[in-house]
């Protein structure tokens, strides 16, 4: 479990996180979501122990992270923003030289580096020199790096930003792919990423954490109606009718081989469902909705 | 986990084309120094070092009046002066007219006298209406009093010969050839010069083999001196590239995943800092080996002072590299801080060779000339390797306690007056009765090692430009005042401090830098006039002691109560400076 317990950080007189307090299970994959400079990267900085906090604690498995620093940080595996990687070495005498700091037995260092760029599609550049790779590979190399000690908790600072959308789908495959052993911290601009792979968003902004929850959850709480498109093989005066008559159901808009209705439970639908209908569409806003519903407006 | 970083970061070194480039540059630059070192060397031995007036050879034409002796053969290797061999009467006809601007008369048995420790006299005849009399007269009494001049000197010294007299002849009219000595009258000017006739060694057996022990002594010296500039390349070049390890992980980010790594922060710090220091090994190792091959280092023993002297440059540029944001904002420090160190270094191992061994053993580069001259001692060594080691041990705390704050790596980057009011909050105590006067105190022993840096470098750069003892004395003055107010400044930056407040906050800040004052000079006492030590600390515990504990006390209520500041400082500069003259003069 890490929790966060009322922790703040200033820089200079800028307060950058105002006293958060968040749990994360062991096991989950959560999202951290926000604008730009809301706190996003400082959170998982003190997190990683990069940065200490100026008030507050941060328990890592019921340790406190600034007291057990060097222990903790053995299972947080980290990877920043930009990739930061050395020029000169080698993709090969790089992921060494972290292992080894991790304390990986240097006769197991070898096999443990061939493993990892073999996941991540490097293995035969493992003794090319990092100065020659595309920012896709040096994401890629970043990746096993921050892998290289096996941890149990995993970091990633906006992990396909900038990169090609087939990079960005490989990278997103290879998250859900470590979803099963580890806890993942995930940073990230895009909703769809954080919808797609996380398991629970914490929405940041401006130091404080406005909103954290399930997806599913979120979307019900701050989207009140959810909108479906629903195409029928008959439109039955009937059944028009016995929608109007429900009371938590509204018709938005009939077509001339559908409708869009909008409705506070799914549950409302189950009698519609029962027709003979040729597709279904959910038009419910999405998590990005709930983003700008609740950032949005004071950041314009 | 510390040498694996260090593998690590001399691999990179290795790696790096600027590394390689610098190597190669240093390597070019130190080969051509020796030759260029050798000439500067001999003009420091010709006597035209130190008067950076125009001229070249045959500027100051001179008339001698005289047989050639040891004495001509010196002033001849001066390369402003021509000399011109005349008789008497010529030689004032000459002078009169302006052809030459000085006549030297020397006693017709002025090497035997010499030799047989008899004082000599010479005569310099100048004519007041020449303008190139003056440099000619100061030329030529330089020479022969050998007191601007420490490598003539030293020749003069180790022959055991007594200082000759000069008296100097100051006209026209030159009408009476044997001018009377102590004539006051217009036109005339007489000087005489005591003569140190103690320590006089017995006369040499041979005079020949003492003059050629005197030249091989010089040589020795000069060999030293190559020696410590050809090594301190190398120790500059590494001081850059300690910065550039440390800069350039935050300049490229690099960092950031340095601190996510399971180790201390400050064994990222001294990673580094050791990466470099065994470059550095390397380098001296190489070139003290080489130089020892080829004669030129007698003792490898330099190793030591020099390793010194690359940790305190180290722990410097250490410094530099952890408070600097970026390689433009280090650029400008490290060049003003290369240019003092280098100015600190150079300067005291040149006051070492004209014969100021006392003040420059503070440099552990006098070390490195007294160990190559076989002349060192033990407590030479102690007084030499201490005061750098301490400093450096001070700094590289100080860089390993800003390396931890996370304000250093990711901004904003505190300034230095917020560094010293947070030192100072970390002094603040509870009770605002003792709270104020507590931070001033402490302060006040840390001002005396501000204090103590600030005064060489500004004293050195004042006895360049002038001569004059009370400019230094008022110039310490001032630093001393403005050393001892930060603790002042910091103590009302967290308590709202009343004027009578500020007085006792300036006296506490007064008396903490006397404590630590007189501790030390206590100390050097002990080490130079045992017997004294007890009357020194007794003298300076009421009179500088008072004096500090006053003068800074006035600054207090200025900084207390800011209207007045700048009346207060005066008054309270004036009261330090004026007891600073009082022992000078010798009334207290």
């Amino acid at each position: 479990m890490i929790e966060f317990l009322n922790v703040s950080k200033y820089f200079g007189r800028h307060k950058a996180l105002d006293e958060v307090t968040i749990r994360i299970e062991d096991g989950a994959t959560i999202g951290i979501v926000g604008p730009n400079g809301a706190g996003k990267t400082t959170l998982i900085r003190l997190l990683c122990g990069i940065l200490n906090p100026s008030e507050g604690q941060i328990l890592i498995g019921g340790k406190d992270l600034q007291k057990n620093s060097s222990e903790i940080k053995k299972i947080i595996g980290y990877l920043p923003e930009e990739p930061n990687l050395y020029e000169r070495p080698t993709a090969g005498e790089l992921l060494e030289y972290f292992g080894l700091l991790y304390g990986i037995p240097k006769d197991k260092i070898n096999q443990k580096i061939d493993e990892l760029l073999d996941l991540v599609g490097l293995s035969d550049r493992k003794d090319w020199a990092v100065s020659s790779f595309s920012k896709g590979m040096r994401q890629r190399l970043a990746i096993s790096r921050a892998l290289i000690h096996d941890p149990k908790i995993i970091v990633f600072d906006e992990p396909t930003m900038g990169l090609d959308p087939l990079t960005s789908k490989k990278i997103r495959e290879f998250i859900t792919t470590l979803k099963k052993e580890k806890t993942i911290i995930l940073c990230t601009h895009y909703m769809y990423e954080a919808e797609q792979l996380c398991d629970k968003i914490a929405i940041i902004d401006k130091g404080k954490i406005k909103a954290y929850d399930t997806v599913q959850n979120l979307k019900d709480a701050y989207i009140k109606e959810k909108t479906f498109r629903i195409g029928l093989k008959e439109m039955k005066e009937e059944l028009l009718n016995k929608i109007s008559l429900t009371k938590n159901l509204r018709i938005e808009k009939i077509g001339k081989d559908y409708i869009i209705l909008k409705t506070k439970s799914y549950k409302d639908l189950k009698y519609i469902l029962e027709e003979e209908i040729t597709y279904f569409e959910d038009l419910t806003p999405s998590l990005e909705e709930v983003f700008i519903k609740l950032v949005g407006s004071k950041n314009d | 986990m510390i040498e694996k970083m260090i593998k690590w970061e001399l691999r990179r070194l290795f790696k790096n084309k600027k590394f390689k480039i610098a190597f190669i540059l240093q390597l070019l630059v130190i080969l051509l120094i020796i030759p260029l070192f050798g000439s500067y060397v001999r003009a420091l031995e010709e006597g035209g070092f130190f008067n950076l007036s125009v001229g070249g050879k045959g500027y100051l034409p001179i008339g001698i009046y005289s047989e050639k002796n040891s004495l001509t053969d010196i002033i001849s290797e001066n390369k402003r002066i021509e000399i011109l061999w005349l008789d008497e009467k010529k030689g004032f006809e000459l002078l009169e007219s302006g052809r030459i601007s000085a006549l030297l008369k020397i006693e017709r048995d002025f090497e035997d006298n010499l030799r047989s420790y008899k004082s000599s006299t010479v005569k310099i005849y100048i004519n007041s209406e020449n303008p190139k009399s003056i440099p000619a007269y100061s030329e030529l009494n330089s020479i022969i009093l050998g007191f601007r001049d420490g490598a003539i000197e030293s020749r003069i010294s180790n022959l055991s010969i007594v200082k000759p007299e000069v008296e100097l002849v100051y006209g026209p009219p030159f009408g009476n050839n044997e001018i009377p000595k102590n004539e006051n009258s217009q036109g005339i000017i007489q000087e005489q010069i005591q003569i140190d006739t103690t320590n006089i060694l017995t006369n040499p057996s041979n005079f020949e083999e003492q003059i050629e022990k005197t030249r091989k002594s010089f040589e020795d010296e000069r060999g030293g001196y190559i020696v410590l500039l050809v090594l301190l390349l190398p120790l500059f070049l590494s001081g850059g590239m300690l910065i550039d390890l440390l800069i350039s992980e935050k300049e490229k980010k690099t960092g950031e995943v340095l601190l996510a790594l399971p180790i201390k922060r400050e064994k990222i710090f001294y990673s580094k800092f050791l990466s470099i220091m065994i470059i550095i090994l390397f380098q001296l190792l190489f070139w003290i080996t080489a130089l020892y091959y080829f004669g030129r280092v007698t003792n490898p023993l330099i190793i030591l002072p020099l390793t010194i002297t690359a940790i305190l440059l180290l722990s410097i540029t250490g410094l530099i590299g952890v408070y600097s944001k970026n390689y433009k904002d280090s650029a400008l420090i490290v060049t003003v801080t290369f240019i003092v160190l280098f100015f600190f270094l150079f300067g005291t191992s040149t006051l070492y060779l004209v014969g100021l061994k006392e003040v420059a053993a503070i440099s552990p580069l006098s070390l490195v000339i007294a160990i190559e001259n076989g002349t060192y001692s033990t407590k030479e060594t102690i007084f030499s390797i201490l005061p750098s080691l301490s400093f450096s041990l001070i700094l590289m705390f100080a860089s390993t306690a800003l390396y931890r704050k996370d304000e250093f790596y990711f901004g904003p980057r505190p300034s230095i007056t917020q560094l010293i009011f947070n030192l100072a909050g970390k002094l603040q105590i509870k009770s605002r009765s003792y709270g104020p006067y507590f931070i001033a105190l402490i302060f006040g022993f840390i001002a005396v090692l501000i204090s103590i840096i600030l005064e060489i470098f500004f004293g050195i750069i004042t006895i360049y430009f002038t001569e004059s003892i009370f400019v230094i004395l008022a110039l310490w003055a001032i630093i001393e005042e403005l050393s001892k107010s930060i603790g002042i400044f910091s103590a009302s930056h967290y308590y709202k401090l009343k004027w009578h407040e500020g007085l006792m906050a300036g006296m506490a800040s007064g008396l903490g830098f006397a404590i630590f004052e007189n501790i030390m000079f206590t100390g050097f006492a002990l080490n130079i006039f045992p017997d004294y030590a007890v009357r020194i600390l007794i003298m300076r515990t009421f009179l500088s002691g008072g004096v500090h504990i006053v003068s800074t006390g006035v600054i207090g209520v200025g900084i207390a109560d800011k209207k007045y500041l700048t009346l207060t400082f005066i008054i309270g500069v004036i009261i330090h400076f004026g007891y600073n003259i009082m022992m000078l003069q010798g009334v207290l």
